[in-house]
Parts: C-alpha cells; sequence; structure tokens
C-alpha cells in the first residue's frame, strides 16, 4: 500500500522528510512513459471493463518493486510479514499467472494448426482451378503472366465490364489481368505465411522468457524465485499477446495472516509517525479494506502551481518562496522514483505557508516635495521663424514667455466691478521668502481703471509694469478665501 | 383632433464626445494652476534616492518561564518562534513558558546584550508588538551593514488621490464627505492629509531578517537635483508605528528613539490540528465562584478522544421519602471544576489580594484520583483573580502544525486562550425548595 498525503505549501522543503511530489495534468499522465500502459487502452472496447483496474495496476505496479525492507515499517512490530508467508503470496499469484499462460498459449496453438490446415486447403483449391483452364498450365500461380488463355479469360471478362461502365462512377472499370490475377494470389500466401511465422515466434519467445525466468525454480521459501516466475510468466504471457506494455494484473490470493495486523487504522502508526496523532480525521481513510472495492478515496494528481509564477517572478525562491505541491509520503519504497510520476490515495490534504527568511519592509519617510506641478495642458509650439529648423532656448524661452503672458491675460476676469479692494481679505497673498516673511499678492493687483486696461493686449514688452496694476478683481478668484488657497501661504 | 409635439433632446447615446475631452481652451487650465499656486516652485527637488546606514542584531537566546536571573536556551531563526514557546516538554507536564495562574505564556527573546519580554502571550499571533524591549538595547550592536541603497516610492493606497488630475480615481473607495465630517473627525483629516501632505510622504523599502532588531543609523535622501538631506526619525511619538520602546526607554535611551525595528522568526500559518482538550473558564456571580469546565478531554493512554457534553450529574440528592426539601445546591456534572475566591497571605504591599483556589464537587475526589481529568486544570491549582474576565475564557491543548523558513515541518502540542465561544454554564441552582416524589 503507498498512501501519501497531498500538501500545497509556499516552498520547496531543503534535505526535509517530505519529498516533492510531482504532479502529473492528464497530458502529461499519457506521455508518462512509465504509465503508457495505460495510455494504450484508452478509447478501446477494453476501457470500460479495465478502468477500475487502473489505479490498482498503478499501485501494484509499484509494489512489484518493494522490497522486504520496505513493507516492515508498515504496521506493528512482529507482524507476520517474514518472507515465507509473501513467498507463498507470490507463488499463488505466479501460479495463477502460469495457468493463464497455458490457457492463452494452447488457444494460440490450436489456432496456428487451424490455420494452417485451412490455408493449404485455400491454395490447392487455387492450383486445381488453375489446371482446368483451357490450355495447358505450367508452373501454377505466379508463372502465368505469357499464359495465352489466362489473357483471353480475362479479355473476356474484361470486354463483359466494359459494357458496366456507364453505370459506374467516374467510369474506371477495374479491368483484370493476368498478372494481377497472379499477384493478388501470391500476396495472399505471403500474408499468411507471416502470420503463422509471427505467432510461432511468439509462442518461441514466451517459451524461451519462460525458460530463462525459471519456472523450474519452486523453491517456495524464496521470495526472490517467486517474484521471478511471476515476472517472467507476466512476460512471457505479453510476448504471447504481442504486446508488451499490455497491462496484466497477477491476482494475489488473500491472506488472513497479513490482513489481519494490517486493517485497522491505528494498528499502524509506526509507518505514519505522529501524523494520525494529529489528525483524527484521517483514521478511518488508512484501513486497507477499501482498497480496490469501489474506490471510495479517488486517485488524485498533484499539480505544480510554481511553474509559470516562477517565469513571472524573477526572485529566488529564497526571498520569495512559491507555491508548491508536496506529499508526505508514508510506508512508501526508497527505490520510487518521483520524476517519473506516482500514484496513490490522499489521506489528507492541507494548506500551509513557508515564512521567507528575508521579510518585506520598508521606512516612511516625509521629505517636503517641491509642491509645482506640471501643467495640465500641452504646449505645442510652432518655431519662431520659418527659417529655424531646430528649436534653440532662446526661441523655447520665448515661447514659454508668451505663454505666460496670455496665461495672465487670460486669468483676468471679464466680470468688471468696482469694488476697490478684495472680496475676500487676504485672498491673493502669498508669503514673499525674498523679504523676509512680507507678503505680496500672488497676481498682480490693478489700481488703474479698466479702460486703462486696453494698451496691455498689444503684448508689449511693457507687460511687466502693466503687471503690477492688477488686482483681485482682475484675476478671477471669485470663489476662494484664505491665504492663497492650496498653498496656505507657503 | 390631435397634435404632436416636438421635444429636443440634450443627451446623445455616444459618450465618445464626453470622453475625448477636448479642450478649446487651454489658457484657462494654465491660469487655473497658476491661480491655485501650483507653478510655485521651491527650487526643491523630489527625493531621488535614499541611503540607508543599519546595523542588524539577530536573537539568539530565549529564556522560557519567568526564570530569574535568565538561563537562555540558542534559538534557530529557522524555526518557528511559536513552537519554541508553546510545545510541552518530551517528557510531559506543562510547557515551561506556560504560567498556570495567568493561562499565558510568559518568556523572553535574547540579542546580544538586550532582552525583550512577552508577558501574556496567548497562543495566537504572536508578533512584534508582544514584545517589550528590557534591558541593554544600547548594547553590542552589530557593525553597521554597507550601505542599502533604494529607490524611494510613492506612498499610495485604495482611494488615494491620483497624483494627475486626468487619471481616472478609483471609484470603489469612497470617504465621507468633507462637508459633514460628523461624528467621525478622522472622515475630515483623511482628505486633508490627502490633499496637502500625500505627496511629501515616500516609501523606501528595507527588507529584513526574521528573527532580529534592527537599528536605523542614518538615513539620507538624494533629491533630484543631487543634495543630500539627512533625515531623522519622527519626533512625535504618536506618529513612531512599530517601536518596540516603552516611554522609559525612551528616557533613558534617547540616541535609540524611533530607530529599532524588531521581527520575530514567527511561523507564517499555524495548522490547529485536533484539539487534545478544551477547557471553559466562566465566572459565577451567584454562586461567587469561577467554573472551569472541561468540554473535551483525551485519554492519555489510548489516544481516545471525547466531548463530555453528554455527561449528566451524578444524582447525590435523592431520597426514598416523599416531601419537599430545603436543597442547598443542586448536582453538577464532574466536568466543572469550581475555582473558590480566597485572600491571599498579605504582603509587604498591602493588604493579601484576591486568588481563586481550586475545589471540587464530587466528595469523593481525592488527590490521587481528582476530580479534574484535564491537564491544564491540573497544573492550575491557583488562578490569578483577574485572569477571568466577566465574558469568560477558553482555552484549549491542541496539536499544532507549521513550516520553518527553511520548509522544515515542524509538530508540537501547544495552547491557546480565546473568549468562550459558546454559554457552557453549570446549571447549577442554590437555596431552592426541590420535591420528591419518594418512588
Amino acid at each position: 500500500m503507498i498512501a501519501v498525503a497531498l500538501t500545497r505549501i509556499a516552498a520547496e522543503p531543503k534535505g526535509s522528510q517530505a519529498t516533492r511530489f510531482l504532479p502529473h495534468t492528464p497530458q502529461s499522465l499519457l506521455a508518462d512513459p512509465t504509465l503508457r500502459v495505460m495510455a494504450t487502452i484508452e478509447g478501446t472496447p477494453l476501457t470500460e471493463a479495465l478502468a477500475p483496474l487502473k489505479p490498482l495496476a498503478a499501485l501494484l505496479r509499484r509494489a512489484r518493486a518493494l522490497e522486504m525492507a520496505d513493507l516492515t515499517p508498515i504496521g506493528v512490530t512482529g507482524a507476520p510479514l517474514d518472507e515465507v508467508a509473501h513467498a507463498g503470496l507470490w507463488a499463488g499469484a505466479a501460479d495463477e499467472i502460469t495457468a493463464r499462460l497455458n490457457d492463452v498459449s494452447t488457444g494460440l496453438k490450436d489456432g496456428l494448426r487451424q490455420l494452417k490446415k485451412q490455408t493449404e486447403a485455400c491454395f490447392d483449391h487455387w492450383r486445381i482451378a488453375y489446371q482446368i483452364l483451357p490450355a495447358s498450365r505450367v508452373g501454377g500461380p505466379g508463372k502465368s503472366a505469357d499464359d495465352a488463355a489466362l489473357r483471353q479469360l480475362c479479355d473476356a471478362i474484361n470486354q463483359s465490364l466494359a459494357r458496366l461502365a456507364p453505370i459506374l462512377p467516374g467510369g474506371e472499370v477495374p479491368m483484370l489481368s493476368a498478372e494481377r490475377v497472379d499477384a493478388d494470389a501470391a500476396a495472399r500466401e505471403a500474408e499468411l505465411a507471416s502470420l503463422m511465422t509471427t505467432l510461432n515466434a511468439r509462442l518461441d519467445a514466451a517459451r524461451a522468457r519462460l525458460a530463462e525466468g525459471g519456472v523450474a525454480a519452486t523453491d517456495a521459501s524464496s521470495l526472490t524465485a517467486q517474484r521471478g516466475r511471476l515476472r517472467a510468466g507476466v512476460d512471457a504471457l505479453r510476448l504471447l499477446l504481442g504486446r508488451p506494455q499490455f497491462p496484466i494484473v497477477p491476482r494475489f490470493a488473500p491472506m488472513p495472516g497479513l490482513l489481519a495486523p494490517l486493517g485497522p487504522a491505528q494498528s499502524i502508526p509506526v509507518g505514519l509517525d505522529i501524523w494520525p496523532r494529529l489528525r483524527s480525521r484521517i483514521g478511518p481513510l488508512l484501513a486497507l479494506d477499501g482498497l480496490g472495492k469501489g474506490d471510495p478515496y479517488a486517485l488524485r494528481m498533484g499539480r505544480d502551481h510554481g511553474e509559470s509564477a516562477s517565469a513571472d517572478d524573477p526572485r529566488s525562491e529564497e526571498d520569495a518562496p512559491r507555491k508548491h505541491v508536496f506529499a508526505r509520503l508514508i510506508g512508501t519504497a526508497s527505490a520510487l522514483s518521483f520524476t517519473s510520476g506516482f500514484a496513490g490515495f490522499v489521506i489528507d490534504e492541507w494548506t500551509e505557508t513557508r515564512p521567507a527568511r528575508m521579510q518585506p519592509s520598508a521606512l516612511a519617510i516625509n521629505y517636503d516635495a517641491p509642491q509645482a506641478e506640471p501643467q495640465n495642458v500641452i504646449l505645442l509650439g510652432v518655431p519662431a521663424s520659418l527659417d529655424a529648423r531646430d528649436w534653440d532656448e532662446a526661441a523655447a524661452a520665448r515661447l514659454m514667455r508668451e505663454m505666460i503672458r496670455w496665461m495672465q491675460i487670460r486669468a483676468a476676469s471679464t466680470q468688471e466691478t468696482l469694488l476697490t479692494r478684495s472680496i475676500l481679505p487676504d485672498s491673493n497673498v502669498v508669503a514673499d521668502a525674498r523679504r523676509n516673511n512680507s507678503f505680496v499678492p500672488r497676481i498682480p493687483v490693478r489700481k488703474t481703471p479698466a479702460l486703462k486696461l486696453l494698451p496691455f493686449f498689444s503684448l508689449t514688452e511693457g507687460f511687466h509694469r502693466a503687471t503690477a496694476d492688477f488686482g483681485f478683481r482682475t484675476s478671477g478668484l471669485t470663489e476662494l478665501g484664505g491665504r492663497g488657497g492650496k498653498r496656505r501661504g507657503k | 383632433m390631435g397634435h404632436q409635439r416636438l421635444v429636443s433632446t440634450n443627451t446623445s447615446p455616444d459618450i465618445s464626445d464626453a470622453l475625448s475631452a477636448r479642450i478649446a481652451d487651454g489658457l484657462w487650465f494654465l491660469a487655473r494652476q497658476w491661480q491655485m499656486g501650483e507653478f510655485e516652485g521651491e527650487n526643491g527637488g523630489a527625493p531621488a534616492q535614499i541611503i540607508l546606514s543599519q546595523r542588524v542584531l539577530p536573537f539568539t537566546g530565549v529564556t522560557l518561564g519567568p526564570d530569574v536571573p535568565p538561563v537562555p536556551s540558542s534559538i534557530s531563526p529557522l524555526e518557528p518562534l511559536e513552537r519554541l514557546v508553546e510545545r510541552e516538554p518530551d517528557e510531559g507536564g506543562q510547557p515551561l513558558a506556560w504560567n498556570s495562574e495567568t493561562l499565558s505564556y510568559d518568556f523572553a527573546m535574547h540579542a546580544g546584550e538586550a532582552t525583550l519580554r512577552v508577558t501574556g502571550y496567548d497562543g495566537r499571533a504572536l508578533d512584534w508588538h508582544d514584545f517589550v524591549p528590557e534591558r541593554g538595547v544600547a548594547l553590542n550592536w552589530a557593525p553597521a551593514l554597507p550601505d542599502m541603497v533604494v529607490t524611494p516610492g510613492m506612498i499610495a493606497f485604495p482611494g488615494a488621490p491620483e497624483p494627475r488630475h486626468w487619471t481616472i480615481e478609483d471609484g470603489a473607495a469612497h470617504f465621507d464627505s468633507a462637508f459633514d465630517p460628523e461624528p467621525n473627525v478622522l472622515s475630515m483629516l483623511l482628505p486633508e492629509f490627502f490633499y496637502t501632505d500625500l505627496k511629501n510622504w515616500v516609501v523606501a523599502p528595507a527588507p529584513m531578517p526574521a528573527g532580529a532588531m534592527r537599528k536605523i543609523d542614518r538615513v539620507e535622501v538624494v533629491d533630484s537635483f543631487g543634495v543630500v538631506t539627512e533625515v531623522g526619525p519622527v519626533a512625535d511619538a504618536g506618529l513612531r508605528l512599530f517601536d518596540v520602546m516603552d516611554d522609559d526607554m525612551r528616557a533613558d535611551l534617547p540616541d535609540l528613539v524611533g530607530k529599532v525595528m524588531m521581527l520575530p522568526a514567527v511561523a507564517a500559518q499555524v495548522v490547529d490540528c485536533d484539539v487534545v482538550e478544551e477547557v471553559a473558564w466562566l465566572r459565577d456571580e451567584a454562586s461567587n465562584l469561577v467554573w472551569a469546565h472541561e468540554r473535551r478531554l483525551t485519554d492519555p493512554t489510548s489516544g481516545e478522544s471525547a466531548s463530555t457534553g453528554t455527561e449528566v450529574a451524578k444524582d447525590t440528592l435523592t431520597t426514598a421519602v416523599a416531601g419537599r426539601y430545603f436543597t442547598l445546591a443542586s448536582d453538577v456534572a464532574r466536568a466543572y471544576i469550581p475555582y473558590v475566591p480566597r485572600q491571599l497571605a498579605p504582603t509587604d504591599r498591602g493588604e493579601g489580594e484576591i486568588g481563586l483556589r481550586r475545589g471540587r464537587t464530587q466528595r469523593e475526589a481525592t488527590p490521587d484520583a481528582p476530580q479534574y481529568r484535564s491537564e491544564m486544570v491540573g497544573e492550575s491549582r491557583w488562578l490569578h483573580h483577574e485572569t477571568i474576565p466577566q465574558t469568560g475564557l477558553r482555552t484549549r491543548r491542541l496539536a499544532r502544525y507549521a513550516r520553518g523558513a527553511d520548509g522544515e515541518p515542524h509538530f508540537w502540542t501547544g495552547r491557546d486562550r480565546d473568549i468562550t465561544p459558546r454559554d457552557s454554564r453549570p446549571g447549577r441552582e442554590v437555596d431552592y425548595l426541590r420535591d420528591e416524589s419518594g418512588e
């Protein structure tokens, strides 16, 4: 019995007892060379009949590789898991396989005999038929290509066939020729001869494999000898069938002496280590009675979530542990290879996370960044002159200066009032750092009547002198309060 | 007769015009920004690089229980700290760090000369805030590590205003309107923080090893003009999160204020497995008692676990003579262990305090065959009076599992303490008349 507990944790344990569980999607399962047997029976009439055997066959295939040392830890110490008891078990299975082998080979031999008889009869008739043709025939089939009588016969048949041409699709008529008649006969005979040769070769190979595997080795107390017998029997049976990977499940007779100590879950704490004591609900699942009976606990395949994640995240596994699927194995053979797939019963499943050795932490720093923000419009500038191909600094500065002037003009409100001071006190006042905490209007204050604005729109250099005359009521700031809004006098 | 009325509409099913946000007056935007003071530069640069100089001091030992002087045992940062603290000794008995009078764990961690003490850890979610430094934090810091140069990032959180006005903000996050701030003043402070100060906060990622203390020696900010500014710790104690120092230590060690962080090597996730024992601790004001209700027990020999919920009280009152009987107290099931308040002996500090002494309700119980069956009740002969709140407690012994930082699996039997999830009264009646049918 191989039991596996799946766990999904965030990283791969290094040097731990838990062993990596390599997952299989159904596609990868089919591609797995060790599981190809299962793939070959997919989609055949045998599929339905063999489906319940699949998990069992996988388990038994693994079990055949188990050694005594692997079996001993499962169960209570002192359970009758000695070699003699096991050798008897294997001997029984080998006997059963041998019986099946004998059945198959006997059937095959009978079939071969009948085939040979029928083949000879068939070609005897053919030869007789040749000899009664109108002309004298020498040499039998295969040597009549020049025979005039056969040609005439073929011509006669072809003439009647030609009359059928109008009603055949495409007007193609399979005309007879003497060469074709001969070649067909020769091919049939060669095919049958080849089949018989193949079947005889299979019989020989099976016989040779059985001899090599030591059918004669009947030492009942030797587990190795009985295992050799069983393997030889299975191989011979496959050779007979001509399918070297065909799934053949040996039948082991139930042995009460072995089943009793393995049955109750609480009697196998050694193989399970500490786990059943911590997770009492898995106890019933460990009873071996459920093995192969309706399979209440489905065989599950794990899936590795780490492969795509590792492609996205270049950090090392130490710094950023990723999700993997792991299994805790109970009483398995050390010879199991986890690179080639694995089958077992899930007895417990949980999720866990591995802490990283370096953990994310950060410093929050209060740093008074400049408050200036990029403008909310994109300035598309036209070169200053048609002659200038590229921008130079002076041209760019000129563009910016003009833009600022236009912006200031745009800021002048069209709602002219006759007020002489701000509607909201200090709404246009900012601190002037150059003048020792004195305040200056952010938007220039206008003191002259609105009519005197007219020269300003000429966009002359005189603008800077005129800016001192712009006041709050021309700024459009009719809804703001406080000292300069957002900046609060900074 | 009839008439038709034609009504124009200004709605359109096509929103492409609206989405294109065509601007006919770019100068208006510029003017608005000018008026709002957004073009006022301060000749300052934005932080472009942050240089950290730091020292790291790993924890090397732990003292389990209130040992004085401490006898630290060495620890590994790869093993979850929870297992180290909570596990019961292999030979049985209560964990060394378990305080049976307060039903919690007490232990201390050592890093060099420094000691950080944890008092009253309840077996759940151990983290830095449980630790209080005791002495010697200033001593024996390791040499400074090579300077760490990091690129700062802006502080961001769901719902924060986007740095660009044309970015669509998170519509799912809603903060209260600043115009109706009641009753939560935070709803006014938070938008204020968004709009005036958020851009002044940057984050410097600085990962640190688990199972260590870290001291930040120096933080230098290099701005986009290459100006280097040294930044000190926040002066306001209320803003210093993740600070393990208490007020006394801050007064004694001003150089360390706001510079020390700690990160214990705790498990990322502790898997709770089977519950071995569960005890509910409940106050019973009518009886002036504390009951310890053993809800779940496990036979140490067979490992069989069972709930005591179906146990009934042994009848000691019924008599064969019919009549009405005055009854002092009704029978209580075995699983309910009483704790009786007792005045402790006077101490130097004054009158003796009130303690809770374990008692029994079954007359036949003896010290050799006690009424209690759980280990936790067996350990707690005395309880601190203030340990059991009015709402009651639940303590459990349970199998736990966690994976260490090196991937090794760790098992232990630990304990936890929680508020009691459901009422578990003994159903005890006192001072009443009982009818006996005499049958």
